[in-house]
Order: C-alpha cells, then sequence, then structure tokens
C-alpha cells in the first residue's frame, strides 16, 4: 500500500506529463490564426512575383469622421510579370475635390497624367532590367521586424479566428477597447493627434481636431484565401474616440480593403501617346546631357555695420559632356580690398551614374594635393547646387565685414 | 473531507498570520494606485488614453501577474513547504491526524485561495480607480472572466514553486531557483516561440482569449490541457517528494 | 488483551550504520510505558516512526489496531505527540498554535483550550507570541497542544525536557491523574531514570537501536534495589 501510493503519484505524473506534452504538441502544430494569416500573406506575395504572368490588384483607403467621408481613394494596379510592365489608375476625392492619375511603366516606355496638367511620356534608354516588383517578405529588415512583431504580437495572435468555406479560407480578427493592448493604443493615439489628423490638417479638411481622451475604440479585419493559397481580398478597419477642444466626442475611422483578381488574365496595354508630349530617350531627364556645358556663378555677399558688399564671385563650369564623362572647373575671384591669400581653384573629370537620378560626383585635389569628394545636382532651370566637402571659405577678414554670405547655388552665366 | 477543509484553514490561518501578506496587500494597493495616476496623468497632459474603458483593469493585471504576484506567491510556497521544513513546525502539520496527501493538497488549495484573494483584491481596486480616473464605464463581465482565467497559469507557477521547494532543501536556495525558472520560462517563451505551447508562461496573457468579440474556443480549451497536463504532473511529482520525506 | 500500541520488527538505518534493528513491542491499554535508553540509542527514531514523521526501512506501528503506514488518519485519530521538540509557529500566539491543533479534531471548544493551558500553567501568556517562550514554557506548550484533543494515547519524547523541579512535578502529577482518571496510555521516552521510576508502570530499554528487557516497574522493584540498577544490568554495565 505504501508502495502504491507512491507509484500513483509517479503514474500521475506521467498522465500529466502525457496530457501536457500531446495537447502542447497538437496545439503547436495548429499554430495560431495569425501565423497561418502571416504565412498565407507570404505566400501571396511569393507566388504572384515569382509564379504567375499577370494579375490585378485593387484597393481603397476610406477615411471618415462621425461617418462622413473626408479621404477616398481607390487604385487598381495592373501587373504584368511576364511583360515587364504595369499600369496604375487612381482616382483620390478630398475635401470634395476629385484628382485621378494614371501610371504606365513598360520596358521602353514611361507615361504619367495627373489631375495637375503633368501629362507626359518617356522613351527609355534602356529596357528596364530591375525586377517590377520586389517581394517585401525576403527583405532582411522586413525579416527582423517580423521577429520583433511576433514577439510583441504575444497572445492576441490566437484573435484571428480562421474558417473554411467552400475551398476557401477565412480569416477574421476583431479587438475591442478590452483587447487593445494599452502600448498600442497609446501609440496610435498619439500617431492619430500628431500626424494623422493633427491640428493644422484637421483645419484644411475641415473636420475636428481630436484634442482629449483618445483612444482605440475598434479594430476589426477580415481575409479571405483562395484554393490556391493566395489572399484574395482583404479589409481592415479601425476606429477612434476622441474630443474635440470643446469636448465634444468625434468617432474617426479608417477602412482599407485590398483585392486580387484576373490572375493569368490581366492584359497590360499602355494608353495611345497621341497628344502626349514625348521625350526622346537622348534627352531622357535623368542624364546630364551637352546642354549644360557652360559657365556657373555664386556670388559671395558680406555684411558691415551699414550694409552688404560684394566680396567676390565663386565660379564653376562644366566644361565639356561626353556621353558619361562629365569634366569640369571651380575657382573663386575676389574683390582685391577683402582677398587675403588665393583664391580655391581646381579642375575634376567623372563619369555620370545614370541610376543616380540629378546628382554627379566627382573627386579633386584641394591646394595641399589632398584628394576631396564634391557633388553637384543639376535642375531643370540650368541651375546648380554645389557641395564641396571641405572647407572653400578663403575671404577675407577685413575688419568693417561682420559676416559673410555665401550658399551652394549657382546660376547659368549667359553671354 | 472534514480533516482536508481544516488542513485547508491551517494554511489559510498561517497565512494571514504573516507579516508578508500585509507588505503583500499594500504593494497591491500601491501598484493599482501607480497604474491609475499615470493612465491619468497621461490622459490629462496629452489627451491619450493609454487604456480604454475597460483597460485599466486589465493593464494592472498584466503587469501584476508577471511582477508582484509570482513574487508573492513564490514567498508564500517557499514558506509553506521548505520554511516550515526548515523550523521544523512542518511537525505540527504532519502529526495532525491527516494522511499526507490531505496536507499536501490542503497547502495547494490555500495557496491558490491566496492567489485567487490576490486577484481578487486587485481587480476591485482597479475597478475602483477606473471609476476615479473617469475612462468610463468598464465592461465588469470580461474583466472578471479575464481574472479567472489569470488565475491558471499562476496556480501551475505555485505548483511549481512547490515541487521546487520539495527538492531543495533551504528557503533561499528554493526562492531563488523558483524565480530563475520563472524568468527562464520567460525567456524561453521569446527566444524560441516555436516551444511556447510547452511553456506554462506562455499561457500568462491567455485571458486576452476572451477579451476580443471573437472567443477561439478551441485555443482555450488547448491551453486548458496544457495547465491541466501541468497541473497533474506537478502534483504527481512534488506529492512524490513530499510524501517520501523523512523529518 | 486490548493493545494500544503494538511495534512490530521496526528497522530504519541511517547511512552512518547508526538507527534502530527490529525493535517489537507492545503497549497494553492504561499503560505508562517508559521508554529507557542513553542518548543516540534511537528512541527519537523509533517514536518518528511511531507518528508517522520517518518511514521505517522494516516493520510496522499499529495504533488502536490500525497501522500508522495505511491507516495514518484513524491511527493518529486519538493520538497526542511530542517528538524531539517543542517548535509552536513563533509569528503565533500560544492560543493560536492551540488553534491549529483543535481545528484537526471535531468539537474541541476554546473552553478546552483555556483549560489545556491551565492545565500546563501558561494561561496567563494565552495570547503572547512564542517567539519569545523560554525552552520550559514551549515545553509546556507542546504538552498542552498533545493533550488538547482528549487523545487516548500520548506518545512524549522526553517530555521535561528543560523544565524546573517545579514543572516536571507538575506535569508528572498532570500525566499520573489523566491515566489514572481516563485511561489514557502514555509512551514516555527519557533519559531521566528517576522520573521514569516515579512516572511509569512498565519500563523498556532501547540500547545501540536494539530493543532489551521489557518489565513492569513493580517486578523490577522487587528484584533491584531501583530503576537504575535494573538498566545498568540490562546494558552489562559493571561498576
Amino acid at each position: 500500500m505504501n508502495l502504491s501510493k507512491k507509484s500513483t503519484a509517479v503514474l500521475s505524473a506521467v498522465v500529466g506529463a502525457a496530457v501536457l506534452a500531446t495537447s502542447a504538441l497538437a496545439d503547436a502544430l495548429i499554430g495560431s490564426g495569425y501565423y497561418s494569416l502571416k504565412q498565407a500573406i507570404k505566400t501571396t506575395s511569393a507566388t504572384l512575383i515569382n509564379e504567375t504572368d499577370n494579375f490585378t490588384v485593387s484597393g481603397k483607403i476610406v477615411m471618415k469622421v462621425d461617418g462622413k467621408e473626408i479621404f477616398v481613394s481607390e487604385g487598381t494596379m495592373k501587373y504584368d510579370i511576364a511583360g515587364g510592365q504595369y499600369v496604375e489608375e487612381s482616382t483620390t476625392t478630398e475635401m470634395d475635390e476629385t484628382s485621378e492619375s494614371y501610371i504606365y511603366n513598360g520596358p521602353d516606355l514611361y507615361i504619367h497624367k495627373d489631375s495637375r496638367g503633368n501629362n507626359y511620356a518617356t522613351t527609355r534608354v534602356k529596357g528596364s532590367e530591375e525586377k517590377l516588383i520586389e517581394d517585401f517578405f525576403q527583405r532582411e529588415d522586413v525579416q527582423d521586424a517580423e521577429k520583433i512583431v511576433d514577439a510583441f504580437v504575444g497572445s492576441m495572435q490566437d484573435l484571428i479566428q480562421t474558417d473554411e468555406n467552400d475551398g476557401k479560407k477565412l480569416y477574421i480578427g476583431n479587438l475591442t477597447d478590452t483587447s487593445v493592448p494599452p502600448l498600442v493604443n497609446a501609440l496610435s493615439s498619439f500617431f492619430l493627434k500628431y500626424a494623422a489628423l493633427s491640428e493644422y490638417t484637421a483645419e484644411n479638411y475641415g473636420v475636428p481636431h481630436p484634442k482629449a481622451n483618445i483612444y482605440v475604440q475598434d479594430v476589426s479585419g477580415k481575409a479571405v484565401e483562395n484554393s490556391g493559397g493566395i489572399l484574395e481580398s482583404l479589409i481592415l478597419s479601425a476606429a477612434f474616440v476622441g474630443d474635440d477642444k470643446d469636448g465634444n466626442s468625434h468617432t474617426y475611422s479608417v477602412e482599407i480593403s485590398a483585392n486580387v483578381t484576373s490572375i493569368n488574365a490581366t492584359a497590360v496595354e499602355p494608353i495611345s501617346t497621341e497628344g502626349l508630349k514625348i521625350q526622346a530617350a537622348a534627352e531622357n531627364r535623368l542624364s546630364l546631357g551637352k546642354k549644360y556645358e557652360g559657365l556657373y556663378k555664386s556670388e559671395v555677399v558680406g555684411e558691415t555695420a551699414d550694409g552688404f558688399v560684394k566680396l567676390g564671385e565663386q565660379f564653376f563650369e562644366i566644361t565639356s559632356v561626353d556621353g558619361a564623362t562629365v569634366t569640369g572647373r571651380y575657382y573663386e575671384i575676389y574683390n582685391p580690398e577683402y582677398l587675403t591669400g588665393d583664391g580655391k581653384s581646381f579642375t575634376f573629370t567623372t563619369i555620370q551614374n545614370h541610376d543616380d537620378w540629378n546628382r554627379i560626383s566627382f573627386e579633386y585635389a584641394d591646394e595641399n594635393g589632398d584628394s576631396k569628394k564634391g557633388e553637384f545636382f543639376y535642375y531643370d532651370a540650368a541651375n546648380i547646387q554645389l557641395h564641396l566637402y571641405a572647407q572653400n571659405n578663403a575671404y577675407g577678414r577685413a575688419d568693417q565685414i561682420v559676416r559673410t554670405f555665401s550658399d551652394s547655388n549657382f546660376a547659368r552665366v549667359f553671354e | 473531507m472534514n480533516k482536508l477543509k481544516a488542513v485547508y484553514l491551517n494554511e489559510v490561518y498561517k497565512i494571514s498570520k504573516k507579516k508578508k501578506i500585509t507588505v503583500a496587500a499594500v504593494l497591491s494597493v500601491v501598484a493599482v494606485a501607480v497604474a491609475a495616476v499615470a493612465v491619468y496623468l497621461v490622459n490629462n497632459f496629452s489627451g491619450i488614453r493609454v487604456t480604454g474603458s475597460s483597460e485599466l483593469s486589465i493593464l494592472v493585471l498584466q503587469v501584476m501577474s508577471y511582477t508582484l504576484i509570482p513574487l508573492f506567491v513564490t514567498f508564500v510556497a517557499v514558506d509553506m513547504f521548505g520554511g516550515e521544513f526548515s523550523d521544523v513546525t512542518m511537525k505540527i502539520t504532519l502529526t495532525a491526524p491527516a494522511t499526507r496527501l490531505k496536507i499536501y493538497l490542503g497547502k495547494i488549495l490555500a495557496i491558490a485561495s491566496f492567489i485567487a484573494a490576490n486577484l481578487l483584491a486587485i481587480m476591485v481596486l482597479s475597478l475602483i480607480a477606473s471609476f476615479f480616473v473617469g475612462i468610463g464605464m468598464p465592461n465588469v463581465v470580461r474583466i472578471f472572466f479575464a481574472y479567472v482565467l489569470a488565475f491558471f497559469p499562476l496556480l501551475i507557477y505555485a505548483m511549481t514553486v512547490v515541487l521546487i521547494s520539495n527538492l531543495i532543501r533551504g528557503t533561499t536556495g528554493a526562492f531563488m531557483v523558483s524565480i530563475l525558472v520563472f524568468l527562464l520560462f520567460i525567456g524561453a517563451g521569446i527566444l524560441f516561440p516555436q516551444i511556447k505551447s510547452f511553456l506554462f508562461t506562455a499561457s500568462f496573457d491567455w485571458y486576452r482569449l476572451v477579451l476580443g468579440s471573437f472567443i477561439n474556443v478551441g485555443k482555450l480549451l488547448r491551453v486548458f490541457m496544457i495547465l491541466a497536463g501541468y497541473a497533474v504532473m506537478l502534483f504527481g511529482c512534488g506529492f512524490y517528494l513530499f510524501e517520501k520525506r523523512d523529518l | 488483551m486490548d493493545n494500544a500500541i503494538v511495534i512490530n520488527g521496526l528497522t530504519k538505518k541511517y547511512k552512518n550504520s547508526r538507527g534502530i534493528e527490529d525493535v517489537s513491542l507492545t503497549i497494553e491499554r492504561g499503560d505508562i510505558f517508559g521508554f529507557l535508553g542513553p542518548n543516540g540509542a534511537g528512541k527519537t527514531t523509533a517514536m518518528k516512526i511511531m507518528v508517522g514523521l520517518m518511514k521505517p526501512d522494516r516493520g510496522n506501528v499499529l495504533i488502536n489496531g490500525f497501522s500508522i503506514l495505511t491507516d495514518y488518519e484513524k491511527a493518529m485519530q486519538s493520538v497526542g505527540c511530542i517528538i524531539e521538540s517543542v517548535n509552536p509557529l513563533t509569528y503565533m500566539t500560544a492560543y493560536e498554535n492551540m488553534k491549529l491543533v483543535a481545528r484537526m479534531h471535531d468539537h474541541v471548544p476554546d473552553a478546552r483550550i483555556d483549560e489545556c493551558l491551565e492545565q500546563t500553567g501558561i494561561l496567563k501568556f494565552k495570547n503572547e507570541r512564542t517567539k519569545n517562550f523560554s525552552l520550559g514554557m514551549k515545553q509546556r506548550l507542546g504538552i498542552a497542544m498533545a493533550i488538547l484533543p482528549n487523545p487516548k494515547i500520548l506518545i512524549l519524547d522526553e517530555p521535561l525536557n528543560g523544565m524546573d523541579v517545579e514543572g516536571m512535578v507538575e506535569m508528572r502529577l498532570l500525566f499520573l491523574r489523566m491515566a489514572k482518571e481516563g485511561g489514557t496510555t502514555f509512551f514516555i521516552s527519557s533519559h531521566l531514570i528517576h522520573d521514569i521510576e516515579l512516572t511509569c508502570n512498565k519500563v523498556g530499554i532501547l540500547y545501540q537501536g536494539k530493543r532489551l528487557g521489557v518489565e513492569t516497574t513493580e517486578s523490577i522493584l522487587q528484584n533491584y534495589a531501583s530503576l537504575e540498577n535494573y538498566y545498568l544490568s540490562e546494558v552489562g554495565f559493571n561498576e
């Protein structure tokens, strides 16, 4: 009997361990709604980008204050992965004003139209070799962020419910004010008050600015995964409650929805370029052309007790643009009244990189023969902004000069 | 059954006579007050509610269930086993006409009551505080269920401490090891989320499952089974050690 | 024959090879049994096993016919005991310590607590914490706790330890009265031979873990000048 008491204890320990192990194993295998939803999002992203020829994504964002729509934006993106092109069309209604935009991005043509009349088409120099869209979840920073989010979500991950219906998987989640963690509540309320609907923005939209007692009232979401493991629709909504300066309570809500349709049944065709300003590849604004050759000048001004005087001039000359090779020089000319010592001067030759947008960097030797870095930006109206990463002020220090002014903006000198 | 009740009453009586209980009560009140004042101040100065109408109680529960309550539980459970063995007062308990099973069970029930009383106290305090802070009418039913659920993993932790206290002689050692095990389990859950299902500490915030508008019954059931498995296993192991221990 | 305590082949060995070996004893109801032996003979070990604080390697103890190993509750139902030393809960008062014992038995009113404290002479310390009790006071409290539920059997390990002469006499008279009026059976261990001689009607000797003779005090005193002489001859000590 004494023995059996011990063996009963041992037996119960074994039974308990078995129950624990099996239910924990089952729990680990079943996972959570959160994990399967996350997996579905990754699968969708990877499948669409790597395994389909084309598809259409449409999305909509609606923001409301007390049920009144203050911002609505709708868009459709048609991707032709195989053909390396996409079309993006969107309509945005803000403060009762509607604007539309159209973007076509193809291997050798880029078209952009917007409501402000910036309509143009650009032909490309070379075929676009970069991927049309990148798989977001393969990025290292995103993968690290994912781990942090996982830890943060904790037990809330089980608040996402899953359901099967007609071979489709449904994900439903809903957080009420009891289940939103305090930190999330505080951060998102802060974001609403100071960023999304700051005092200035609220005034622009003509809606009450949330001032006090702001909290997340409700967050809900729903997603549908089709039999192919692709999320074909996603709806998210969140509502905040806050008081305005008069103490009246208002509800601020945002709804986001997205749908994936026409997988392998989407045709991407650019609109006709008729009536659009066409920029040829040679005039591509992405590279420094021969027309930028010439002299650019910036004045150095000094302040005296009585007023301002000209101390001298800085010159930057683009002597030649030969394809990608750019050569130029820099020199300073000072009013002898103020000059002490020689002005700085140097020449440079560099190769422009087309991916660098409107920036060209170069190296030069300073007065001591040390190698220094510099760069300049070029703009439409023949202006140049020059940055030299070395002290370049050899200005005189005549007693009457209080301060000197020089900036990096150089204007073209026309003969 | 009478003997079990008598053992239980004696153990509750002993807990209630200890100074540590006064300290625990005072600290609980202070913790709730600090939380309430913090929430009130943030709302008053920035207009942002850290907590919705029901969240103050949940916020307090979340903080307390990871900090003060486990600490108090460790004190009480170590005292009740290791403490009584080392100052030989266990003799009074053991020579009473009750089997060791009833004594073991009675002691665990007393610790369970202590945890329940502690949770009840901070729930009531935080509900009262949320009225003062003026963040609206709390959802009392949900809060109550959340507190009920929070009880179970804390009880499992208490049973773990009991096991440790029967394994390691000396109260300081048992106390240290208990706290270490608690921290290791929590750390393991964060570092290796794939083994989370096996750790009872992962269910310390499982009450969140009843806070959303959707109740994940399947998950609740699985966690409950995991905790039940823990309970039976820990009870068996702990009792085995307690039964064979000579004084 | 109605036996209060039956000890059968009790064996418990410690790692240092001390302990008790094959100890058997039978205590009849109403006996005041004196358990005599030098320090380290194994008296406390035997008594710890008798009240379930320790598990024997072999053997069994029956109290009122119930095995201490399998029927613990029934066996201990009418047993009061002091083992080794009295260790009350120091953060509680004498009354609160008594209350712990009272709860474990049915129908022990507060009046009975007062009565026992009175009989052991510490009623005036009822509401004082036991933290500051002297050894003698603790011993008196231990006896009060042991007799509280009116047990039919009292197992007392060195009950007069640390007491002054007055206290020793008071307690002896209390034991004798209980045996006479209530028919209480006593199992008292002591190394004080004179005390055993005055209190007990039967004496058993434990020496180096083994049981030697068991005799009534009456027959011993018929054959020997004193209990001390009997003890010395039993353990084979020659002057």
